[in-house]
């Protein structure tokens, strides 16, 4: 059994922070492949034309792994906190009495999520 | 691949594509800075430990804190590319209105031009005096190619750079190697700004002095590290120098005098506005100041030393008009923006030691009252053994005329290593020395650099606004500050 404290519901909007970082690389990524296709037009005939190709490829492909990297943290931040949330036995007075301040939970752990020993 | 006349006719149009790409690159890093921003307050309330504690909590912290690490080393490179495209685009643009300059002179009926940049007469014509030969335009053509040569194999580097050094990537398990490895490209992207970020270590070499740290450089050499990148600044402004010095980072610093005209005409390199050449060329920031005391110029040989002495014994008078205080010099205090405020009463802690008599054995040939020759030799004060030969006091003369000649190549100094925020880096390095003349004791400030053969070269500084001077030891009067 392992214990964890949290306020899910600021849990929650951190999942949903991450979430909304995600457009922004994926158009980080857009972006960078329009630099190529303007590069391709100025750079013929140059030897940097083969490095601005390198460039934009590997690129692309960083930015779209931090519009993914984005999205999991704040599936995984979003599951944690359901998991902290289904263990809260509070009533709902009771929450709303705390202000929705923290909660101390026992989970059983299943490697799934990170509060319940997932790396 | 070379670069080609056609290129160059070209490059304009190239140019403007070059700096379309720029801008998309920076739309990148403005949409990876935005993430970052957001993705930052992620990271400091999982961080922070406040909301969450317990289980998962520092596998989520470790994951988001490199994860922000990441997105910083992105929004760094991808500036760094959006900064190499615009100075390639700067440089096409230099390059092009070089050739529209030279191809406007040129007589197409004389000269014909290959796409390698050869020069040739064109045939049946001959030169009237007074042309240039096909031999000198070949050579100032292939001098634009290769301008555009190095700026594209510069690009070509930077861009490798960016895909070869280590890359950030956002890990979503909490791995062991994770931060380190964020932690590492970020490093690798700040570079020589990384002593001062928040996952630096210090790489700054504190013992750090420009002697064996000279580096000859050509002209073309120079003139690339210090302009390419640099905004288009208008006639009479520039910089001037030369050389490189390695800097305490290990970098290479082109040595770089701004010649900026303030209040009244007069060209100075120093004092506010001086830097950025009054707001034309910004973005500079000053990542490290090194100054010390420490023998910058050629000290004398023992063949010169022997003649200073031979001289001195044969009656000759050495009474410069002018000469170096050693221990003022190692005793000068500056200012904010290098500007000799003050001889400071207890000399500050140097980098090597003044100057003393020579510890060399001279042998000397003088001719006596009759004119018969006479050989002799000494071993310099200060040595066991000492052997000073008769004509004891005219050797002493000499002995001091030799510490005079030799306090001569010493200097308090200063250097600025510098960086823009466009990648460019530059060195100011400034030398100074206290002068007892007729009239009193001043201060000559030299701003320095470096010939192609490494040699070095003072020219006296000035400053745009000298300050008063200010208090904390006795005070000194500078020559050239204005």
């Amino acid at each position: 059994m392992a214990s964890v404290t949290m306020d899910y519901a600021l849990v929650y909007s951190w999942a949903d922070t991450a979430h909304d970082c995600s457009p922004d690389f994926d158009q980080a990524r857009g972006a960078v492949g329009l630099a190529g296709d303007d590069a391709a037009g100025g750079l013929g005939g140059y030897q940097s034309a083969a490095a601005m190709a390198s460039f934009v490829a590997t690129w692309s492909d960083t930015m779209l792994d931090f519009a993914a990297g984005t999205l999991t943290i704040g599936d995984k931040l979003k599951s944690s906190a359901n998991l902290v949330s289904a263990s809260d036995t509070r009533s709902a007075q009771e929450i709303a009495a705390s202000g929705g301040d923290s909660v101390q939970v026992d989970i059983l752990p299943d490697g799934l999520t990170w509060v319940s020993g997932g790396a | 691949m070379a670069a080609t006349t056609s290129m160059l006719d070209a490059a304009q149009v190239a140019s403007m594509w070059v700096d379309f790409a720029a801008t998309r690159v920076g739309d990148a890093a403005k949409k990876a800075e935005s993430g970052r921003s957001s993705f930052g307050t992620v990271r400091d309330g999982i961080a922070a430990g406040v909301g969450w504690s317990g289980t998962g909590q520092p596998a989520a912290s470790l994951i988001v804190t490199a994860a922000t690490t990441s997105m910083d080393t992105a929004a760094i490179r991808l500036r760094d590319v959006q900064t190499h495209l615009g100075a390639f685009s700067g440089a096409m643009a230099q390059a092009v209105a070089w050739w529209q300059e030279m191809s406007a002179t040129l007589d197409k009926k004389k000269y014909a031009v290959a796409d390698d940049g050869t020069v040739t007469l064109v045939p049946g014509v001959e030169l009237a005096d007074g042309d240039p030969s096909p031999g000198q335009l070949t050579s100032e053509v292939k001098q634009i190619l290769s301008y555009l040569d190095a700026a594209d194999e510069t690009l070509t580097a930077r861009l490798k750079a960016a895909v070869t050094d280590p890359l950030p990537v956002v890990g979503t398990y909490a791995t062991l190697t994770l931060s380190a490895n964020a932690t590492e490209a970020w490093l690798a992207a700040k570079g020589p700004n990384a002593g001062m970020g928040p996952y630096a270590t210090n790489p700054w070499d504190k013992s750090w002095t420009p002697d064996g740290n000279v580096v000859s450089g050509t002209a073309g050499a120079w003139d690339l590290a210090v302009l390419l990148g640099a905004p288009c600044l208008p006639g009479g402004v520039a910089y001037t120098g030369g050389g490189f010095l390695v800097g305490p980072d290990g970098k290479e610093y082109p040595v770089v005098t701004p010649q900026y005209a303030g209040k009244g005409g007069e060209l100075s390199g120093h004092g506010p506005g001086a830097e950025t050449l009054g707001g034309l060329d910004t973005g500079w920031q000053t990542l490290a100041t090194y100054t010390g005391y420490d023998q910058l110029g050629e000290p004398l040989s023992t063949a010169e030393a022997g003649m200073v002495i031979a001289g001195a014994i044969a009656g000759a008078q050495y009474q410069p008009y002018t000469t170096v205080n050693a221990s003022a010099t190692q005793s000068l205090v500056l200012d904010e923006y290098g500007y000799p405020v003050a001889v400071a009463d207890t000399p500050p802690g140097s980098t090597a030691q003044p100057p003393g008599v020579p510890a060399s054995t001279y042998t000397y040939v003088v001719t006596d009252g009759k004119g018969q020759p006479q050989v002799g030799s000494y071993t310099a004060p200060g040595m066991p053994g000492g052997n000073l030969v008769a004509v004891g006091t005219n050797v002493a003369e000499g002995l001091a005329a030799v510490d005079q000649a030799d306090a001569n190549s010493y200097y308090t100094y200063q250097v600025e290593f510098q960086q823009n925020t466009d990648g460019r880096v530059r060195a100011i390095y400034t030398a100074y020395q206290v002068i007892d003349g007729p009239d009193g004791q001043y201060v000559q400030p030299y701003d320095v650099h470096f010939d192609e053969d490494g040699q070095m070269v003072l020219e006296e500084a000035g400053w745009t606004a000298p300050p008063p001077i200010s208090e904390g030891g006795s005070s000194v009067d500078v020559h050239g500050s204005d």
